[in-house]
């Protein structure tokens, strides 16, 4: 009884130390500076290109539904009730802090992560990861690392445009529809000064960690999945555990600030 | 010198989780070991027991001298570093390009020069029988094309150990045997096992095998002598 009640959160725990410990992996080969093969390299450029190019025109276009959905009635609302000075700082709490991470780690996640578990499911059913591994080659520097480092990045820098986009939007359609033309500027200028310090850190750490979970977490999954599991499994796991890590780190890092 | 040395290769009568399977081989610095076994998951098998990725249910794996189970991870992959291996099923990961492949192992483990380990790859790809170093994916090469890739990828860090799972693709490259058998010996003393699924290759007198193996059921059986 004892046993078959520990047994899966002994596995869960052990789990959690393995993600936690290519975390630490993940950021010491971020931390070198110079010396990394070429092949590493090069990998982490691809990596960063797919999730970067390939994330743009999705976080633009969630960034002016958002500005729409989010900001345009914020403005519209507050300008009814008179809470302008509420407004920045509700803006700032909810889609500076809160959303904004949440929603591009997602959608780094769905556009990069998963074709990283799909690349390294590919990679175990061909034979090289054997390969690579009888070889001594290192997968996590090789495949794990560059991913998790180059999700970060550009989660980052797609959080900063999709925060920019969804403000200026929402702005925008307040000052065309809502006839408040002092909105745009104002709006803008009330949210930046709405941030406090912890505001200004707690975002992209919030990017950067979320970013890096997803590569680490997707990486772990798909390395050490077993070796009869389809990429029709493999998937879906690897989505769902994403979307675990983003979730808990965003509350983690939310509640530590 | 070789006497002095610790063996490259000691398998103590290791076992495996299949029942009734043992292996016991010791190879020395410039010994070569010819295995055959009739289905080619044996072979892998004996790779990864080799190589330290398959553990023992008893016994001992030594290379040069180091029982594998006493490694921690890093070491294991610095041994394995010094050990060139071919792989039955090519081994080449789809987006890397077949040269970034060839040198990988090298660049990982300490060499830092990118520039003369690729032209000692592309050296040893003409040995071979390769214009150069192939720069595409290896799905546009042909499998002789790889084969004989995958034996510049082996000797490419002057290994003190080799291990070929079927370098010859069971006779479909034969054009590979005289320039492998060459380079063999230039690795000197450099240890050699030679898998093969290939009964005429296993019996080939041109291979100077110091050892001859059969991989079965039983796991690894000696042959003492080849009859005629």
């Amino acid at each position: 009884m004892l046993a078959t009640l520990g047994r899966p959160v002994r596995r869960s725990f052990l789990e959690l130390l393995h993600v936690l410990a290519l975390c630490v992996h993940v950021a010491a080969w971020a931390m070198r500076p110079i010396g990394r093969p070429l092949p590493e390299r090069r990998e982490f450029f691809r990596r960063l290109s797919q999730a970067l190019l390939g994330g743009l025109m999705p976080v633009l276009v969630l960034g002016v539904l958002i500005g729409v959905g989010l900001v345009f009635q914020g403005i519209s609302w507050a300008g009814v009730a008179d809470q302008r000075g509420l407004l920045a700082s509700v803006l700032v709490t909810v889609l500076v802090r809160e959303l904004a991470p949440v929603l591009i780690a997602t959608l780094i996640l769905g556009r990069s992560g998963i074709a990283v578990a799909a690349e390294l499911g590919a990679l175990r059913t061909s034979g090289a990861e054997r390969a690579l591994a009888l070889q001594g080659v290192d997968l996590v520097r090789l495949y794990a690392a560059p991913a998790a480092v180059a999700q970060a990045l550009a989660c980052l820098a797609l959080g900063i445009v999709f925060v920019a986009v969804a403000l200026i939007s929402g702005s925008a359609f307040a000052a065309l529809l809502g006839g408040q033309p002092e909105a745009l500027l104002g709006s803008l200028d009330d949210v930046l000064r709405a941030m406090r310090p912890a505001d200004v850190l707690i975002f992209p750490a919030k990017l950067l960690v979320t970013g890096g979970l997803v590569g680490a977490v997707v990486a772990h999954t798909a390395l050490t999945a077993p070796r009869n599991l389809r990429t029709a499994q493999l998937l879906p796991a690897c989505f769902i555990r994403g979307v675990l890590a983003i979730l808990c780190s965003s509350v983690a890092l939310s509640l530590a600030a | 010198m070789s006497a002095t040395l610790p063996p490259a290769l000691e398998l103590i009568d290791v076992r495996t989780a299949e029942a009734g399977e043992r292996f016991s081989l010791t190879l020395r610095q410039g010994e070569i070991a010819l295995i055959q076994a009739e289905e080619t998951g044996r072979l892998s098998r004996f790779t990864e027991i080799c190589l330290g990725a398959l553990p023992a249910a008893g016994g001992e794996v030594r290379v040069f001298g180091q029982d594998w189970s006493m490694l921690r991870p890093e070491e294991v992959r610095r041994q394995r570093a010094r050990i060139g291996v071919t792989f039955l099923d090519g081994g080449w990961p789809p987006q890397l390009s077949v040269a970034e492949s060839v040198t990988l192992q090298a660049l990982q483990n300490g060499e830092r020069d990118d520039e003369s380990l690729r032209e000692r790859a592309s050296e040893l790809c003409r040995r071979f029988g390769l214009p150069g170093l192939p720069l595409h994916l290896p799905e546009r090469l042909a499998p002789a094309e790889l084969a004989a890739a995958a034996c510049a990828r082996a000797l490419l860090m002057r290994p003190r150990l080799l291990i070929l799972e079927r370098p010859l693709l069971g006779g479909r490259v034969n054009e590979l045997r005289m320039p492998l058998l060459d380079a063999i010996a230039a690795a000197y003393p450099a240890a050699c096992v030679w898998l093969t699924a290939s009964l005429s290759y296993w019996t080939d007198e041109a291979i100077p095998a110091a050892h001859r193996y059969r991989l079965g059921q039983q796991g690894l059986t000696r042959v003492r002598a080849l009859t005629a």
